[in-house]
């Protein structure tokens, strides 16, 4: 090949590869939206939605956490399905909390929170008056939310707040899942949410007198802030984080006491049959595996405590798995009323802290992943103490939190070299356990 | 011996040294006529005839004259010598007659009557072809052959008829008749004097008879070029100036009064045209030829008169029974349009040939405008003939060679390239693309020279010199300025295609050009373009073969420069443009023009330089003037600044968005891969396969060419191979900021192949058969395959008769856009800058931000500065929600007006069968984050755009009075109205300084308001009503660089000769005479 002097070619072949392999290497992709549904510290606005006021059941709190060193100006915005839209103003000091009660600034009866910083650094989480059911105040509103664990039956209520933050009137499916199949009810199809609005749907409208619901809302047109809100006897719980469908999910902590009732609850949205397998680890006794079919489109529960199975007596780790990927809750309580837990998405940074000072005796961190992680902890209020620890594989790390939660120190962050880690936080609470508390932030 | 033949008098006219007079006169010596004498007339220098003449026929008469005053002339001489003859055979000294012509001739001409017998007159070397059988005339004096060019003789022609004309070289004539006509006109020294003493003899009643049996073998050597012309006052014409000069003179004389009006008005209308070719094909001697022969005859008007009195008294035929004489129809017309098809635009041009004619009668493979001889004037593209191999091994095919199936192939390219726009003629406009309604011709000039812009949230920056560019055009149109985009859409690409034609002239064949032209259509660029409505990138469609053919007549690639630049020229002065100086001014006009449009085009002499360098580290030519590649383009882009001031100032206060001004960046998700690149894609058209044929045809010929071409194919490779490697960073995004527009990259790699394909078919028909490795037919076979599959898209594109332009767009669809009644509002358009219907900032990899007033964009938003200046606040703001740094955005955005936020993932909707439209998603976390925002309500939501309206929307300009809610004042169209007392009025237009609030007559106090709006307070005053408006006070600073911008392209203007052109107009010396450039060039 006389005509092609080797040098050009050559020197044309390496530019072009040059451009191919650019080509493959940095190949851009549309960024997805975050799914994640929890606060950050650098949000400039949170929603909290399905609290109450004390004219339904008990009055629902909100409660904002200062963790910047700069004071923080906050404007709130209440609305409600019977009462007019209401803003407020609140200063925050630096590291400073305050609580705020919705219901004494409306009439309503349920109340979706909208709250907007000057800055970043502020935290917020919603709870009942009582103390019950602390649950992270959410940064965006989503298109699709899912939740486990619904009651009906009589006694219950199971209800969905939905809260539009935006302009936008909002339009929304709500799709459920029982033990016996899927129902989706024709008033739960095309319902709208005017923008910045808030409606709470009662499931037992049309789902009548069922155990173990699981829905799943997806917003047609617009983003909502969906919180489940279960009335279980005299116990109610919020739930704001959707649960997201997963392959496996890690609950870090749940109670095996005598007297202690503990179930998690399955959901298979999908069109095939799952079968779940569930590995209780109590860290004395070994480790205890059974398996829950959960059919198509249905629901199931994996039952922990009581369960003849599993020693009782304390806290155990367990680990739902399935080839397909569910949504699960955790039920927890004793004689009267269940306490409602959602799955936590792993991640590598986890933030723990009590405004409210209820008095924490536990938190438990577990590693997800098969390999040994480093946790590095912070307080984020007392200069730069910091404590390094090492979770094995699938192993679990008690803390009593002690000072951890106590002034000066507002909250504390964990943080893993990779993004396998959950917390649960335990109150203190006879039978041991039975009031499990996601953490206030994980990303 | 005593006969009682009619005695005949043959005289010979001998000029110079006629190499055939012996033969002639011993010819008439043999002659079997009984009464025949032979007078030799040597006209002028010929001494030596006499010799000669005894030499072979020692009793033959010889007359010498002193001077040549041409054959008329001479022959008349003779005939007056002459006394009783009853005929005179006129013979000229290179010809053979048979044995029995003169007495065939007489004996015809006593049996028909005729007053004049022609001969039939064959090859002087090869007697068995015809060369005239007598001939005619069409009325405007063209001789028309009565036989084919080259016909041979047999017998066929050998019928005795009347004809219009005898043509010279042996022609009897009766004696009384001769006289009568007062025999040759001397006016008319050679050429044509046949056709002058038939017409006249026709005119006088004398029949013309050929008689086929009487043959004479003709040399014609000054037809030939045997022999120049030297009677006196023909030797410095051409030949074809005596042809022309005689056949007016012809006319103007040979008919009527009222005939010959009209008759000479249609012939000056005929002459114009030709006029018109010649000018266009540089044929500078018809040129003069034609010119002359109206000179000439404005200048003999004398004669003229003498000629028609006399004919008045000889004329026996009407003028219409003479028209029944001649042929029918106008003979150049006939003869140009059969030259034409038959052998070529160069052969029809040359119907009055001046050398070698029999060259017309040949048909050889490499003659007319076959590859072969049209190749190159140079010889080194003419290694064809070197290798001794071709001819036995390889003969190139024929198909398109032909001048008369290139016409067709390229009627048939344009009959559906007008197929294929034949939609873009009269459709809607859509608003996509930059196809936004051009605002007038007036307005726009005023966009080029404004103080103030409404981009964004309003600037003070110099306007654009696009506008500039389009007012311009828009002049050419009488300010139908409706028809500028139409005719960017219809004509761009093949003016691009005739570019690339061009670009190859002179190196490859006239196939292989047209064949280039085509790949240039049928690259998927060009439609896309159109598809999207991107008229900035079609003007650089249809320059960018015009730029490469200058970069590389600069940087001195082989084959380009074909002659050495002329010596330095004063600027102003005529050839000035001819000059290296005067090149290199019209390479930067043109990328200064381009640029205007669409700025990236910096980097395609960019390219185009670091191509040819590459190519030369590697292989270099052999040339000694090849110039620093890199000084060279630092003189273009340095000298192409000046041009573009306001661009460039605009560019210096963009900072850190300076880079903007090539291109926004695009998401890479929707960015076209390398694949896409390599085929030229960046839309709906060229995803299919057979978009890579043409790329692959491209390759192909770099492997085949050789010597020239290959010098030339490589230079074009490595262009090539850099603009897809720029093209990859840009789409990849690697480059950042720096994201020169995509589509003018793939319009610099659209040209090099087709370039390329012109090389790969000259390589075909040259070089292949050097390729030794034994796959040389498989090589053919590819590339003549992928070349005729082009075929295939190129069809397919014409099929919607738009090129799949939309019919409409999102845009258009937005009806509720008109939120505002009254204080104006502005629309924020986001979206991939390759879809928003106007030009804008980044914001984000993959999403442009733009603002359009009061509804769509127009025409007062086509081009953006890169400085956004105050606009930053908008994108910042963007730029925070996409963050999740905020959920007001509508706030922010209401501080500038904005009521109506629209992302758009397509500039058209797409249904299926009827319209599509390149899909490229705004990133989705744009959607989302717009979707969270807690004061913008979405109001519209399709797959191609979603449309959110500002809750907190107040107006571009409000009032703000105590206790009320701010509303917006004054109207959409201007910003004058009733203003409340004691109110905050604020107005969101930047610079807050361009503007002042004047109420009932006096100027408010003005506060800024974010660092950029302006705040007035009004006060209570006892008018019932108080008049405001918004007055811009900005010294225009824009204007004058604009101005001086203009001035500049008008003063280079000027350097290409029109200074001296127009000299007369500043020195006033307008009655001075002007000298003939012989003349002035002497002195």
């Amino acid at each position: 090949m006389k005509f092609i002097r080797l040098n050009l070619a050559t020197a044309l072949a390496a530019i072009f590869l040059l451009a191919t392999l650019v080509n493959y290497v940095q190949h851009p992709s549309n960024p997805g939206i975050s799914t994640a549904s929890s606060l950050g510290t650098n949000a400039t606005v949170l929603y909290c939605t399905g609290l109450s006021s004390t004219k339904h059941h008990e009055s629902g709190l909100v409660t904002f956490q200062n963790t910047s060193g700069e004071k923080r100006s906050i404007t709130i915005s209440v609305s409600s399905p019977d009462a007019k839209i209401v803003s407020t103003k609140l200063i925050l000091g630096a590291y400073r909390s305050k609580t705020f009660d919705p219901s004494t600034v409306s009439a309503g009866s349920y109340f979706g929170v909208s709250a907007q910083f000057n800055g970043t650094g502020v935290i917020a989480q919603e709870s009942l008056m009582s103390g019950q059911s602390v649950t992270p105040c959410i940064s965006s509103g989503s298109r699709q939310w899912f939740g486990a664990g619904f009651d009906t039956t009589v006694g219950s209520l199971g209800a969905l707040s939905v809260y539009n933050p935006t302009g936008t009137p909002a339009v929304l499916n709500i799709v459920a899942f029982t033990p016996t199949g899927y129902v989706a009810p024709a008033p739960f199809q095309g319902l709208s949410v005017l923008g910045h609005a808030e409606n709470l749907i009662d499931l037992g409208s049309q789902i009548v007198d069922r155990a173990d619901i699981a829905v799943r809302v997806t917003v047609l047109r617009g983003s909502l802030v969906v919180a489940g809100v279960q009335e279980s006897g005299s116990t109610q719980s919020i739930l704001t984080e959707s649960s997201q469908p997963q392959l496996a999910v890690t609950y870090p902590a749940i109670s095996t006491a005598a007297s202690a009732y503990s179930v998690i609850r399955l959901a298979n949205s999908q069109n095939r049959d799952a079968l779940a397998h569930v590995l209780v680890d109590d860290g004395v006794y070994g480790k205890v595996n059974f398996t829950v079919p959960v059919a198509a489109y249905s629901t199931a529960e994996a039952r922990i405590s009581p369960n003849t199975a599993i020693a009782a007596g304390g806290l155990v780790s367990v680990t739902v798995k399935s080839k397909r990927p569910l949504s699960s809750s955790l039920l927890t309580g004793a004689t009267k009323g269940l306490t409602w837990l959602t799955s936590s998405t792993s991640s590598s940074v986890v933030v723990v802290t009590d405004p409210l000072k209820l008095g924490y005796s536990n938190l438990v961190l577990a590693n997800t992943s098969n390999k040994a992680i480093t946790v590095t902890e912070t307080q984020l209020n007392a200069g730069a103490l910091q404590t390094t620890y090492t979770l094995k594989a699938h192993g679990t790390l008690s803390f009593a939190t002690g000072t951890r939660l106590t002034a000066p120190n507002i909250a504390t962050e964990f943080k893993a070299n990779s993004p396998v880690l959950v917390a649960t936080m335990i109150r203190a609470s006879t039978p041991l356990g039975i009031y499990p508390i996601a953490p206030l932030y994980s990303r | 011996m005593e006969t009682r033949a009619p005695a005949v008098v043959a005289i010979v006219v001998t000029t110079d040294y006629g190499l055939g007079l012996e033969a002639t006169v011993a010819s008439l010596v043999d002659q079997d006529y009984p009464s025949l004498s032979v007078l030799v007339i040597g006209n002028g220098q010929a001494d030596q005839v006499p010799e000669r003449i005894a030499a072979v026929a020692p009793d033959v008469y010889v007359r010498l004259l002193d001077a040549n005053r041409g054959f008329a002339a001479a022959c008349n001489e003779g005939a007056l010598l002459v006394q009783g003859s009853a005929f005179f055979l006129f013979c000229h000294d290179d010809i053979r007659l048979d044995s029995d012509a003169v007495s065939i001739m007489v004996e015809a001409a006593y049996r028909t009557n005729a007053g004049i017998v022609t001969p039939k007159f064959v090859d002087y070397e090869d007697p068995m072809v015809l060369l005239h059988v007598g001939q005619t005339s069409d009325r405007f004096g063209s001789v028309k052959e009565r036989i084919e060019i080259g016909e041979i003789d047999h017998g066929q022609q050998d019928l005795e008829r009347d004809v219009f004309v005898a043509p010279g070289g042996a022609t009897l004539i009766r004696t009384d008749l001769f006289n009568t006509l007062r025999g040759f006109d001397p006016m008319l020294p050679a050429l044509g004097e046949d056709l002058d003493i038939c017409w006249r003899a026709q005119n006088a009643g004398a029949r013309i008879i050929v008689a086929p049996g009487a043959k004479v073998a003709h040399r014609e050597s000054i037809a030939r070029g045997e022999r120049p012309i030297s009677a006196l006052g023909a030797r410095r014409a051409s030949r074809q100036s005596l042809q022309r000069r005689h056949q007016l003179l012809v006319v103007a004389t040979g008919w009527g009064v009222w005939h010959t009006l009209w008759i000479l008005a249609q012939l000056f209308v005929l002459d114009v045209v030709e006029l018109g070719i010649s000018v266009v094909g540089r044929d500078r001697k018809r040129v003069r030829a034609i010119l002359g022969s109206w000179r000439w005859l404005a200048f003999h008007r004398r004669h003229i008169r003498d000629r028609r009195k006399h004919r008045k008294s000889i004329v026996a035929l009407t003028d219409s029974n003479l028209r029944r004489l001649q042929v029918p129809g106008v003979n150049r017309i006939k003869s140009f349009a059969n030259t034409l098809v038959r052998e070529g635009y160069d052969a029809a041009r040359g119907i009055l040939p001046e050398e070698e004619p029999e060259q017309r009668t040949e048909d050889r493979a490499d003659a007319g405008v076959g590859f072969g001889s049209t190749f190159s004037e140079n010889d080194e593209f003419d290694e064809i003939t070197e290798n001794p191999n071709f001819a036995l091994r390889h003969r190139p095919s024929k198909i398109f060679t032909s001048f008369r199936s290139q016409i067709l192939l390229i009627g048939a390219v344009f009959t559906f390239w007008a197929i294929g726009t034949r939609n873009l003629i009269s459709m809607h406009l859509p608003l996509v693309g930059r196809l936004a309604p051009l605002d007038s011709w007036w307005s726009t000039w005023r966009h080029f020279f404004a103080s103030w812009s409404p981009n964004g949230v309003g600037t003070g920056t110099p306007g654009m010199p696009g506008y500039g560019v389009i007012a311009f055009a828009g002049t050419f149109v009488f300010g139908r300025m409706g028809t500028l985009p139409r005719l960017a859409l219809i004509l761009a690409i093949p003016v691009g295609a005739i570019g690339v034609a061009r670009f190859l002239k002179y190196k490859v064949s006239n196939r292989a050009r047209i064949i280039a032209s085509i790949g240039y259509l049928a690259m998927p660029i060009g439609a896309n373009m159109i598809a999207q409505g991107r008229i900035d990138v079609l003007l650089v469609v249809a320059t960018t073969p015009f730029i490469l053919r200058r970069m590389f007549e600069l940087l001195d690639v082989p084959g380009f420069r074909l002659k050495p630049y002329s010596a330095a020229v004063p600027f102003g002065h005529r050839g000035w443009r001819t000059s290296e100086a005067g090149q290199r001014m019209m390479l930067v006009m043109l990328v200064a023009l381009s640029m205007a449009m669409a700025p990236a085009v910096a980097f395609i002499p960019l390219l185009i330089v670091a191509g040819v360098w590459l190519a030369r580290q590697f292989e270099p030519d052999e040339t000694d003037s090849a110039p620093s590649h890199w000084r060279l383009l630092g003189s273009v882009l340095g000298s192409t600044v000046w041009f573009l001031l306001p661009l460039v100032a605009n560019t210096l206060l963009a900072g850190r968005r300076a880079l903007e001004v090539f291109g926004l960046q695009r998401g890479g998700w929707s960015s076209p891969d390398l694949w896409s690149l390599i085929k030229g894609a960046d839309g709906g058209f060229g995803q299919a396969w057979w978009f890579y044929l043409l790329p692959i045809a491209a390759l192909l010929g770099l492997i085949i060419s050789r010597q020239a071409r290959r010098a030339v194919a490589t230079k074009l490779a490595s262009i090539y191979v850099l603009t897809l490697l720029l093209s990859v960073l840009v789409s990849r995004g690697t480059l950042g900021p720096l994201a020169p527009d995509l589509d003018v990259l793939l319009v610099l790699q659209a040209a090099v192949v087709a370039a390329l394909v012109g090389v790969a078919i000259s390589s075909l028909e040259h070089d292949i058969t050097a390729v030794k490795f034994g796959l040389h037919r498989l090589i053919a076979t590819a590339l003549v395959a992928s070349i005729a599959l082009t075929a295939i898209p190129f069809m397919l594109d014409s099929s919607s008769g738009r090129f799949d332009l939309p019919t409409t767009s999102v845009a258009e669809s937005l009806g509720q856009l008109s939120s505002s009644p009254s204080g104006g509002f502005r629309v924020l358009w986001l979206g991939d800058p390759s879809v928003l219907p106007l030009a804008g900032w980044s914001v984000a990899p993959g999403v442009a931000a733009a603002t359009s007033m009061n509804g769509l964009p127009g025409g007062a938003t086509l081009f953006t500065p890169p400085d956004s200046g105050a606009s930053d606040l908008v994108l910042t703001a963007v730029r925070q929600a996409m963050n999740g740094a905020t959920v007001q955005l509508g706030a922010v955005l209401a501080e500038a007006g904005i009521s109506t936020v629209v992302v758009l993932n397509s500039g058209a909707p797409n249904f299926a069968g009827v319209q599509s439209s390149p899909v490229r998603n705004a990133p989705n976390i744009l959607v989302a984050a717009l979707g969270h925002q807690t004061d913008l309500s979405l109001s519209l939501q399709t797959p191609s755009e979603e449309t959110f309206s500002n809750l907190k929307f107040k107006g571009i300009v409000w009032a703000k009075q105590a206790r009320q809610a701010s509303a917006p004042i004054f109207s959409n169209v201007t910003f004058s109205g009733e203003v409340p007392q004691n109110a905050i009025v604020h107005a969101a237009l930047a610079p807050a300084g361009a503007f002042s609030l004047d109420v009932n007559g006096k100027p408010v106090a003005r506060a800024l308001r974010h660092g950029w709006g302006a705040i007035y307070k009004t006060s209570s005053s006892t008018a019932s009503v108080n008049i405001g408006s918004l007055v811009l006070h900005q010294f225009p600073l824009n204007g004058l660089l604009a101005g001086f911008s203009l001035a500049l392209w008008f003063v280079v203007w000027l350097g290409f000769g029109w200074i001296q052109r127009l000299e007369w107009i500043f020195t006033f010396r307008g009655s001075r005479k002007i000298q003939p450039r012989r003349a002035r060039e002497k002195s």
